[in-house]
């Protein structure tokens, strides 16, 4: 440690000797004021007890008493308040008030611009107020998406309103314009015990009103689920999607009350009203390789886009939410965490159209004709290497992926600049082995064959999302047993496949 | 805490225990911030109406916590949300009056000088002397650099030296 200086000395020598200023009788009537500003405790262990402050009366006290005390008559809790008068004033003390308690702190305690503070000693007296609590004062087991407010009408509310949790943190919230409710805006935790306190005053109507403040301080607990299970959203955050993406949620297992699941998803988007879409839950199945799980995918439904299908606008800002915290699942599996992601649609609305008869493949970015690529589809007399018809949906891409087709028995053929559309192999991607056929015969395993340096250009520009209308394709259409098959359902068909539907 | 009949409550804060433990020492600390005793009780009154109703992360209430809570209720009674800019002095400028500096010094001349310190500078002194906190605790409280809190510390024992000597003058 540093030396100090002589002066340095002194004031820590100054500092401690003035220590004994402070007197057992200061320490008794700081223990005084503490006694009756707790004894809220002692006279109503389990209500919400408030105390309040009075500034000095110089008219009828009771006056504003009468309305509160018909509101009292249709509220929840009824609350005892704790009333002192301040004492620092000569003037403050009427006839009809009880003298002076001698047990508070000191009338020589000097007046405090914080209303908190006007602790002076006063008379004391009980009365009911209003204060309407949600969840109620002491409740326990509450579900964390629960409301929680607080209302206190015919009283001003102060910005001290405070919902804590018992590790200190403080939960958002926002007072209406006329400061009667206090609404909570963040989220709650489960197993946790929440404190709402704060304090709410009653305004003067004229000057030298009475003023009343009121401090609450209630109390509830949220409950601690015996099992949690959670989700993911397929698309990651700040990515840019194609017109046609799905908004992919995948259950860490099979959830039973859907309905109360797919109420937990919000999808957001800046295009308001224009734009709605539902939510459509997929067969439970084994997605992820561990075990059976729920899917649930969001796609538009009404759309501002001209045409048939009902893409995503292009340039769309999406917000997706998955407010799970607090939510019954089923089975006794609550929701574990809340989930947020945004993302953007492209702003170039790019759709690829696979005209099979026409052995090319067609461009077109906000309707115009921009790509034609020379291309060969899967050889039509070969039965297992058609295409399927119908809206495919860019999954993945790969600059290098390996093919296999077991039944034409080859495995480990490194195809370069693989745009994967479909889960049954279907691939756009480059084969140098098919460029004589290119634009003029379909020949390929059941894949798209483009040429270099279209295959790479192609690559680069698709996108998660992106829309292949493949057309006149001499195989099947999709069905569910291709991936994604979203957009063989008309709008109607979709909705239906809501749990909300 | 469970109450008796089962029901899961907030933890709150005993305050008259906290007296029992802390009071005095709060009130000690009132005093060496606001001068007075008068001042004393009325602060941590404050501090002990804000108490009741947070009480605090449970295993945070220690002494220090407690000296905290009235530091900080001290801090924002006078803290004004204007720029009130210290005007720094260069390091290693502290030991340059040191030769004037009394061997003598009158403790309660000291004291009256330190009442008419401004707020925050006199706070400086008392969590550096009194409470024997680092520059750096110091500065977190007051919102700003530990390099500013020595400039601070530095330019008040300077005031108090001046008024001392002048004090020592007219006597």
């Amino acid at each position: 440690m540093r030396r100090r200086e002589p002066d340095e000395e002194a004031l820590v020598e100054i500092f401690r000797e003035q220590d004994s200023t402070i007197t057992d009788d200061d320490v008794a009537a700081l223990a005084a004021f503490v006694q009756v500003a707790d004894s809220r405790s002692a006279a109503a262990p389990s209500a919400p007890t408030v105390l309040s402050v009075v500034e000095p009366v110089r008219r009828r006290p009771s006056r504003w008493l009468t309305p509160v005390l018909v509101a009292a008559t249709v509220v929840l809790a009824l609350v005892a308040i704790l009333v002192t008068t301040r004492g620092a004033s000569p003037n403050a003390a009427t006839p009809n008030r009880p003298a002076p308690s001698s047990s508070v702190a000191p009338s020589s305690v000097a007046p405090s611009t914080s209303a908190t503070a006007e602790t002076g000693s006063g008379p004391v007296e009980v009365v009911p107020a209003p204060i309407e609590v949600t969840p109620a004062d002491g409740a326990v087991d509450v579900a964390p998406n629960a409301p929680v407010s607080i209302t206190a009408p015919s009283f001003q509310l102060q910005d001290d309103v405070r919902l804590t949790a018992d590790d200190g943190t403080v939960v958002a919230g926002e007072l209406d314009p006329g400061r009667e409710t206090w609404t909570a805006t963040g989220r709650l935790a489960y197993g946790t015990t929440y404190t709402l306190s704060g304090s709410a005053e009653v305004t003067p109507e004229g000057p030298g009103g009475s003023r009343t403040l009121v401090v609450f301080d209630h109390s509830f607990s949220t409950l601690a689920p015996a099992a949690v299970t959670g989700a993911t959203i397929n698309i990651p955050e700040g990515d840019v999607v194609g017109i046609a993406a799905p908004i992919i949620v995948t259950f860490e297992r099979p959830v039973a009350d859907k309905a109360a699941a797919e109420a937990a998803l919000i999808v957001t988007t800046s295009q308001g009203a224009a734009l709605q879409g539902s939510w459509a839950w997929m067969q439970d199945e084994d997605f992820e390789g561990t075990g059976v799980q729920s899917q649930a995918h969001w796609r538009p439904t009404v759309s501002p886009v001209v045409g048939d299908i009902p893409y995503w606008p292009a340039g769309t800002e999406v917000t997706v939410d998955l407010d799970l915290v607090g939510v019954d699942l089923g089975e006794g599996y609550w929701g574990r965490s809340d989930e947020q992601r945004s993302f953007t649609v492209r702003p170039d609305a790019r759709v690829m159209k696979a005209d099979y008869s026409a052995f090319h493949l067609i461009v077109m970015v906000d309707g115009q004709v921009t790509k034609n690529y020379p291309v060969s589809y899967g050889e039509e007399s070969v039965p297992g290497r058609l295409l399927t018809n119908g809206v495919h949906v860019v999954t993945a891409k790969y600059p290098e992926y390996k093919m296999c087709h077991e039944s034409f028995g080859y495995c480990d053929d490194v195809q370069p600049w693989a745009v994967r559309i479909n889960n049954n192999g279907e691939f756009i991607h480059e084969n140098p082995a098919v460029d004589s056929t290119l634009g003029r015969a379909n020949v390929t395993h059941g894949a798209i064959n483009m040429g270099s340096p279209d295959a790479e250009e192609f690559y680069r520009e698709s996108l998660y999302g992106d829309p292949v209308e493949i057309t006149n394709a001499p195989g099947p259409a999709m069905t569910e047993t291709d991936a994604l098959y979203d957009w063989i359902y008309s709008p109607a068909e979709w909705q239906a496949l809501s749990a909300l539907s | 805490m469970v109450r008796a009949d089962g029901v899961m409550v907030a933890d709150r804060a005993d305050v008259g225990a906290v007296v029992q433990q802390h009071g005095r020492a709060m009130l000690q600390l009132g005093l060496q911030l606001t001068g007075s005793r008068d001042s004393a009780q009325d602060l941590v009154q404050d501090v002990m109406v804000r108490l009741l109703r947070d009480p605090g992360p449970p295993r945070g209430r220690t002494a220090s916590y407690y000296l905290r809570a009235v530091t900080n209720a001290h801090i924002d009674r006078f803290r004004v949300r204007s720029s009130t800019e210290v005007v720094g002095l260069p390091e290693g400028r502290e030991a340059a009056g040191r030769e004037d500096v009394p061997q003598v010094l009158d403790r309660d001349a000291i004291w009256r000088a330190l009442q008419n310190l401004p707020p925050r500078d006199r706070t400086v002194l008392v969590l550096r002397y009194y409470l024997d906190q680092t520059d750096e605790s110091i500065g977190q409280q007051l919102g700003v650099t530990a390099a500013t809190v020595r400039s601070i510390a530095t330019r008040a024992r300077q005031r108090l030296r001046a008024s001392h000597s002048q004090e020592g003058d007219l006597s």
